[in-house]
């Protein structure tokens, strides 16, 4: 019986914090996102053109890293 | 007699709820008189934006009478720093309606910031609305300075007096029975299975003070007394940096190897990580920040827009309805309060533990 309510206890504790740690997933992309087209920005001025390749090449790599992330921590999570 | 008393403070309650709404707060212009509704609106949205940010006075309310600005509350110390140490109350300032003269400078409030200002206290604005006065640097005791403060004696003296009561007796009285199992719920439920048994203790003073402070603090921006110190971004900044702070500087060495050298995956990968990983280090407690201050901010923004619609409807139905809707509101926000605080631990405490975690294979 109390074996069983602590199981149960935990399990959602356990949703609680992986509810806690999913609620900051939208604000880590963002960020992430954000810095990678900065950086593409920063690389084209330095590149003295008119192009855009650095600002779509970094936009990329921050949208493909960020879901990279996002699903390292899942496969964390899920381990558990 | 008593209950007399509490009678009385529970209609001021009220009161202050009431006056609060019809408060005009402009600083620097009193907005145009013609039509009723727009400027209600305008009064309002100006009112909301004026709670949410600092004040150098602590004022509970205000009203106006006969084009007179009254406000009940009391001044707080201004510290300046310009050329040497100032120290004035805040009351020469008038509340942004006047130009403060200390020692032959003159100082004046401009959307919730001192500018330094001639003696007319002219305000010089460039083409973006922004004073290019100059600005002295600023150490006042404000309103949220003041908030923390209270709230850290009050904690001190509501613990110290708790531990106190176990020295008699084991069992828990009076305040201890109901902090009692809130702290054991920390301790058991949030730093045990994050940090794990054999670090947890040195954390538990830093996780229970964040859990109580931002609890107090979210609950007492619920009270009409207008405290609002977890909408300050500048407050939520220093209590992530705390956790990052604490994270980084007892992490182990197996904390820094997963950062900088990822171990289980191949070598280019790991030369990819380990930017994106340190990057990680910091975004954490950022979100951490953002979290804190973009709840309670949006919170205190609704519900104070739907208090303010009472005042736009003006008839039976729409005011009824809408001070409904801020009671559920209101409650909603009372489970925010918690809740946030609640994060903000777990996830502090999440921290601690992936900064202390032994080497385990993968």
């Amino acid at each position: 019986m109390s074996q069983d309510q602590n199981n149960k206890k935990n399990k959602r504790n356990k949703q609680l914090k992986n509810f806690a740690l999913m609620s900051g997933v939208a604000i880590q992309m963002g960020i992430t996102i954000y810095l990678f087209v900065i950086l593409g920005k920063w690389l084209d001025d330095k590149m003295e053109g008119d192009g855009k390749l650095f600002l779509i090449i970094g936009t990329l790599l921050g949208v493909a890293i960020s879901i990279f992330v996002v699903l390292r921590q899942l496969k964390k999570i899920n381990e558990e | 007699m008593l209950k007399e008393i509490s009678t009385k403070a529970f209609a001021l309650f009220l009161l202050m709820l009431s006056f609060g709404m019809n408060a005009q707060e402009e600083v620097h212009e009193i907005a145009p008189q013609h039509e009723g509704d727009k400027d209600l609106k305008t009064e309002i949205k100006d009112y909301i934006n004026h709670h949410l940010q600092d004040s150098y006075d602590f004022s509970l309310y205000s009203y106006e009478e006969n084009g007179e600005h009254h406000y009940v509350g009391f001044p707080l110390p201004v510290i300046l720093w310009d050329d040497g140490l100032k120290i004035f109350s805040s009351s020469k300032l008038n509340h942004g309606e006047s130009v403060a003269e200390v020692d032959g400078n003159y100082y004046k409030v401009f959307h919730g910031k001192i500018y330094k200002t001639d003696a007319q206290g002219t305000i010089n604005l460039d083409e973006e609305h922004h004073a290019t006065n100059e600005k002295p640097l600023d150490f006042s005791f404000t309103k949220n300075i003041f908030v923390i403060f209270a709230v850290s004696l009050f904690m001190v003296l509501m613990f110290a007096s708790m531990a106190k009561s176990y020295k008699k007796n084991p069992l828990p009285s009076g305040m201890g029975r109901f902090l009692e199992p809130l702290v054991l719920f920390i301790r058991d439920d949030i730093a045990i299975p994050n940090i794990g048994k054999k670090h947890y203790r040195k954390y538990m003073g830093f996780l229970l003070t964040v859990f109580f402070f931002v609890w107090i603090i979210n609950l007492l921006g619920l009270t009409p007394l207008g405290v609002n110190v977890t909408n300050n971004i500048a407050v939520t900044f220093a209590l992530a940096l705390m956790t990052y702070l604490l994270t980084t500087f007892t992490a182990n060495k197996n904390y820094w190897k997963h950062i900088f050298w990822m171990p289980g995956v191949p070598w280019p990968m790991k030369i990819i990580l380990a930017p994106i990983e340190l990057l990680g280090t910091f975004i954490k407690p950022f979100s951490l920040m953002i979290r804190l201050y973009a709840n309670i901010t949006a919170g205190h923004i609704v519900l104070m827009s739907i208090i303010g619609l009472m005042f736009i409807f003006k008839n039976w139905l729409g005011s009824s309805l809408s001070f409904g809707l801020a009671f559920v509101l209101a409650l909603l926000e009372l489970l925010v309060a918690a809740l946030q605080a609640y994060i903000f631990t777990m996830l502090s405490a999440l921290y601690f533990g992936m900064a202390k975690e032994e080497h385990h294979d993968h």
